[in-house]
């Protein structure tokens, strides 16, 4: 496990508003030099939201006696006049009502393949507002033509179209900066704002880049729900600091993210960011007269985290327990140690022919070196024996397998690929089903990626219609609240790359990809908060790091985004000023419901809450300027918990 | 507070639901007026997670040559050259002597001043564990030994035969001010964000940041000017609405609550007195120095008990332990020292105890670089209140064959976190027949009806 501190970012208020950041506090675990003060990117970016934008609004509450000036009941719910194409479905109705009628088939119970769920009638989400929610799991946020396009293509068609688009490369767009900088594009940038380490924000770059442009929205997506199983963290300045060290990995993901689950997780195993990570890189076999030991770091987390998990589990997902009930270990501190002689004799590949050589190549698989492979029997789970002189690689892949033929790997993997991108709290039903998927995809190929994917994302679970009762759904990633507000609200940048990394986005959320605090990633897959969520026996792994700080600094983000239209932290040439186009949108400016509902369809997939509805649109009818209508509206709903909450 | 009552008759003026407002505005005057009894019987937990599993054997080191040696010989390339240790003053129970890392004078001068122990050999068990018992595999261990994320857990759960999300520092708050907090800020309060530790079944932690005065105002919602104006609206609103869904019902009440939290707690910090003390910039002593304002605002709060919580990462040193320590050991010793010396110029040193808990110790024996996952470990503790100079617990002894040595060096503990922590709670002012509420496992270890304190590490 490797962690950094969870202590939050400075940022130093400057008139109240602007923001000066560095990156989140990140005492070094590994390489010495750099102090994290030299690790940050550090300038002065004026938020200020534009005076004319509060100007205007004290001019409109003046102009309405200080506001409510028209008194009177809540805006009672306006009749929303059907829009773009798809029928707006209302929201659910109030608890315990009879629920929305399915919007199509109404037929009878059981005729055909009900969703398998209990409670639910309610038959799966269909149209514009389905297409939305797919968008919504699947992409980082799609925009208001994508989602007609997914709508009219259908679910499962769009679906396989993602799978056959090329894959968008993180290490293509680092290749680009390398090439810039080395012609000297950005010795001003760097000498003006006295930065330091420039090249550790390659890699960042080349994510928000990629992530808010690139057409392979499903890869780049699954890719990123890896990225939080398969756990790295720029937080180890050797990461942060190498170039290619995220990119690469990230492409990695990419690569494996449509094809098999066992190639994946031998990727993995053996890219150098990893082995520097968790520490199997340089790792030898043990040395009885010095009475060392092989490193157990990887062996322990590679089962706990990336495959089988600590306890025996049933294929629903559910753990098996012994004849007292007790949950039963998936393996024992004897198992680590043979795991842990397998992963021994590892060092950096490519050109490099030293065991121990600190000489990086990220963009290799790392090279076995047997003579510091440990060459000794060893005994794997479930009774497989490695024979002893093998070649280390081999053992690997012995290894590999192993964990991947395990029966606890398919629900595993499943409910945490389920939690990321459809729901924290899958029924054993659904999970069955997608272990089912991984275990064979029809055609006797067991860990196929993309029929776990549509296992997932097809699922009548996860089609059903959202209803307020069934407590469905997962909290919004803060990073995924931001990155679907930047695509969905237009950002544009003059040039086409959109220049950002992160930096004030994790300063403010905590949250940045491959940024994790530990190989635990932000939260915990059966993080539970207290009160009702706990009562109800339901997990909700997002509210981990939803607290009285980062609460406010989300709804700030966002009010700095979508109001102040500060969306990019590198501004200054040769990059430029990204900005938010609102393109969808302002052309509904005139016609409150109608904006409403595009932003419900677009956000929300139709489940904004009446009474939330509401609220918004009472304050809207005090903005009279088109452009702050539409900000304020989109701000609101964005900071809403109904959209927080995707159900 | 003009402006949050101006809003009021504004947003019923607009019809926007208030009821849930009111009604916490309300809740909120009588909290304030109940918070202005001076409180004089005040003490403070803070608790320092060293997350990942400090190497504590190279924290607390044997002394005297016999032992030194064979701590040396199992050590192998992690032993840390007798010569550059720290000795300490006092030996323990058995005449050993002892020395802490050489990155820690600070910790030496505490020690050796009395405002310093170390408690030996402490850890996760189930039950008091026999050394030839656990060579037979006949004691029942913890669920998911040596794995990060359960011993993390368990050490602030103290419960370690099953994963619950309740920390014994959530269960002292429910214990002690249950779901009212004094000014609606939850006793415990985290620099680590959201923590099992301070996690109860009533309540949940109030998190601060290091920057500032530690909460984060919704931008524009405390503006005086029309804008503020339209900013409260607009929120307020929308927290107004009745969410059913639980996921966003728990949403919008950590947003209402973080709002409204927000304006008490800094004018509470800003009104509190001086604050002369001089604190290290790195991180750790950045939010040793916030903890130590907060507890400057105490009377401003309203708070009679408090704990705090600390997360320092890093500490899983499966490679380059040796200069990792050396590099990090010295800044937690920084930031004990000035936190303590905070204390002691605030006078309330006598009424405030920190302590360090881990996810495990680690294998004596080296992988080459660096140690793996282990066991039992060695803790600090810091204080007015501490009996100083000591060091409690078993130090195993270390040699071949050592019954406790469950393999590949992992020493098992001798002291039970239940038996830690039931000497903090029981100092902190819980009562003993109300020990097993905050510790429901303490009786398997130690009797507190007829007992003293367990270990005596506190006055």
């Amino acid at each position: 496990m490797q962690e950094n501190t969870s202590t939050v970012g400075k940022t130093i208020g400057i008139a109240g508003r602007s923001v000066f950041s560095e990156p989140a506090v990140t005492p070094d675990m590994r390489s010495t030099q750099t102090s994290n003060a030299d690790r940050a990117l550090t300038w002065f970016h004026d938020s200020l939201i534009p005076l004319c934008v509060w100007a205007a609004i004290t001019l409109i509450l003046a102009s309405c006696g200080g506001g409510g000036g028209s008194g009177s009941a809540p805006s009672q719910s306006p009749v929303p006049p059907v829009s773009d194409g798809g029928g707006q479905s209302p929201p659910p109705s109030s608890p315990g009502g009879d629920g929305t009628p399915p919007p199509d088939d109404s037929g009878n119970p059981g005729d055909e393949d009900p969703p398998a769920d209990d409670e639910d009638e309610l038959g799966p989400l269909t149209g514009i507002d389905a297409a939305s929610r797919l968008a919504s799991r699947a992409s980082f946020g799609s925009d208001w033509n994508t989602i007609q396009q997914i709508n009219q293509m259908g679910e499962e068609a769009w679906i396989e179209s993602q799978f056959t688009l090329p894959l968008s490369s993180h290490d293509s767009v680092v290749d680009e900066l390398v090439t810039l900088e080395q012609a000297g594009a950005f010795d001003e940038l760097i000498e003006r704002n006295n930065i330091n380490n420039f090249q550790g924000l390659y890699g960042r770059a080349a994510w928000w880049q990629t992530t808010v442009n690139a057409e392979d929205q499903l890869r780049q997506r699954v890719a990123y729900a890896l990225s939080q199983i398969f756990v790295i963290s720029d937080s180890v300045n050797a990461l942060f600091l190498s170039t290619y060290a995220t990119s690469n990995y990230y492409d990695m993901l990419l690569r494996n993210a449509f094809g098999n689950y066992r190639d994946l997780l031998l990727d993995v195993t053996l890219h150098p960011s990893m082995g520097l990570y968790l520490s199997h890189l340089n790792n030898a076999k043990g040395d009885p007269d010095a009475g060392t030991f092989p490193d157990e770091n990887y062996a322990r987390e590679v089962m706990q985290l990336f495959s089988i998990g600590l306890f025996e589990l049933n294929r629903d997902g559910s753990e098996r327990v012994d004849d007292t009930g007790r949950p039963i270990a998936s393996y024992d501190n004897q198992d680590i140690g043979e795991f842990a002689k397998i992963f021994t004799g590892l060092g950096f590949g490519g050109d490099n022919n030293r065991f121990g050589s600190r000489r990086a190549n990220f963009q290799e698989p790392m090279r076995m070196f047997n003579e510091f492979h440990e060459s000794a029997e060893k005994s794997l789970l479930n009774g497989v024996l490695v024979p002893a002189g093998q070649d280390g690689l081999t053992d690997i892949e012995a290894a590999v397998d192993n964990l991947f033929n395990h029966p606890n790997t398919p629900p595993f993997i499943g409910r945490r690929l389920i939690q990321r991108l459809v729901s924290s709290n899958p029924s054993p039903d659904y999970i069955s089903r997608v272990s089912d998927a991984f275990i064979d995809n029809g055609d006797g190929v067991r860990g196929d990626m993309r029929s776990v994917l549509r296992a997932i994302l097809l699922d009548p679970e996860a089609r059903a219609t959202p209803s307020e009762a069934r407590n469905f759904g997962k909290l919004r990633e803060p990073l995924l609240r931001y990155t679907a507000m930047l695509r969905q609200l237009n950002v544009q940048s003059p040039d086409g790359f959109y220049a950002n990394v992160g930096n004030i986005v994790q300063d403010r959320i905590q949250q940045h990809p491959l940024s994790a605090p530990s190989v635990f990633n932000f939260y915990l897959p059966d993080h539970t908060p207290i009160g009702e969520i706990a009562e109800a026996g339901l997990v909700a792994p997002e509210f981990q790091i939803t607290n009285s700080n980062s609460v406010v600094e989300i709804s700030n983000l966002m009010q700095l985004a979508v109001i102040g239209d500060f969306v990019n932290d590198i501004q200054e040439p040769p990059f430029a000023v990204a900005t938010l186009t609102l393109s969808d949108f302002l052309p509904l400016a005139g016609d409150i419901d109608a904006l409403l509902d595009r932003l419900d369809t677009v956000f929300t997939y139709g489940t904004l809450s009446v009474q939330t509805r509401d609220s918004i649109r009472t304050l809207l009818t005090l903005i009279e300027d088109d452009e702050l209508r539409v900000r304020i509206a989109a701000y609101l709903v964005l900071i809403s918990p109904d959209y927080a909450v995707e159900m | 507070m003009i402006a949050r009552r101006q809003f009021l008759s504004h947003c019923c003026q607009l019809g926007v639901a208030s009821s849930t407002l009111g009604s916490s505005l309300l809740q909120l005057g009588l909290a304030r007026q109940a918070a202005a009894q001076p409180g004089q019987d005040y003490k403070a937990l803070v608790c320092i997670l060293l997350a990942g599993g400090n190497d504590s054997y190279n924290m607390l080191v044997p002394n005297d040559l016999e032992t030194y040696n064979n701590y040396a010989a199992i050590r192998s390339d992690l032993a840390l050259p007798r010569d550059s240790l720290l000795s300490l003053g006092n030996t323990d129970a058995s005449g050993r002597s002892f020395a802490v890392h050489p990155g820690m004078p600070g910790l030496r001068s505490l020690f050796d001043s009395g405002r310093a122990a170390l408690l030996s050999g402490v850890g996760t068990m189930l039950e008091p564990m026999d050394p030839a018992a656990l060579q037979s595999e006949s004691v029942m261990t913890p669920l998911g030994l040596f794995s990060h994320s359960d011993q993390i857990q368990q050490w602030q759960t103290a419960v370690s035969d099953e994963r619950i999300a309740q920390g014994w520092g959530g269960r002292l708050a429910d214990l002690l001010e249950g779901g009212n907090p004094a000014n609606g800020i939850s006793m415990n309060i985290s620099l680590a964000g959201n923590n099992v530790f301070q996690a109860g079944n009533l309540t949940s932690p109030y998190s601060i940041s290091p920057v500032g005065n530690g909460a984060p105002a919704l931008e524009g919602y405390d503006d005086p000017s029309q804008r503020g104006e339209f900013t409260r609206m607009a929120i307020d609103g929308l927290l107004a609405t009745q969410q059913q869904q639980l996921f966003r019902k728990e949403f919008a009440g950590r947003l209402s609550q973080a709002i409204e939290s927000q304006v008490v707690f800094v004018d509470a910090l800003e009104s509190a007195g001086d604050f002369p003390f001089v604190f290290s910039a790195s991180p750790f002593s950045s939010v040793m120095r916030q903890i130590a304002r907060v507890i400057n605002a105490r009377s401003a709060l309203g708070a009679t008990r408090q704990t705090f919580f600390v997360t320092v990462g890093g500490w899983d040193h499966h490679d380059d332990v040796i200069d990792n320590q050396a590099m990090m050991l010295p800044a937690i010793d920084a930031g004990l020292v000035e936190f303590q010396a905070a204390m002691d110029g605030l006078g309330i040193a006598e009424q405030v105890t920190t302590f360090t808990v881990s996810d495990f110790g680690r294998t004596l024996t080296s992988n080459g670089r660096g140690s793996d996952h282990g066991w039992g470990g060695h803790h600090i503790i810091m204080g007015g209140a501490v009996n100083g100079g000591q060091i409690y617990g078993d130090y195993p002894d270390i040699h071949p064959g050592n019954p406790l040595d469950v393999g590949r060096g992992i020493y098992a503990p001798t002291t039970s976190v239940d038996e830690y922590f039931g000497e903090l709670a029981l100092w902190f002012g819980v009562s003993g027949g109300d020990l097993r509420q905050v510790l429901p496992n303490v009786n398997r270890f130690y009797s507190p009806v007829t007992n003293g304190r367990p270990l005596g590490f506190l006055a």
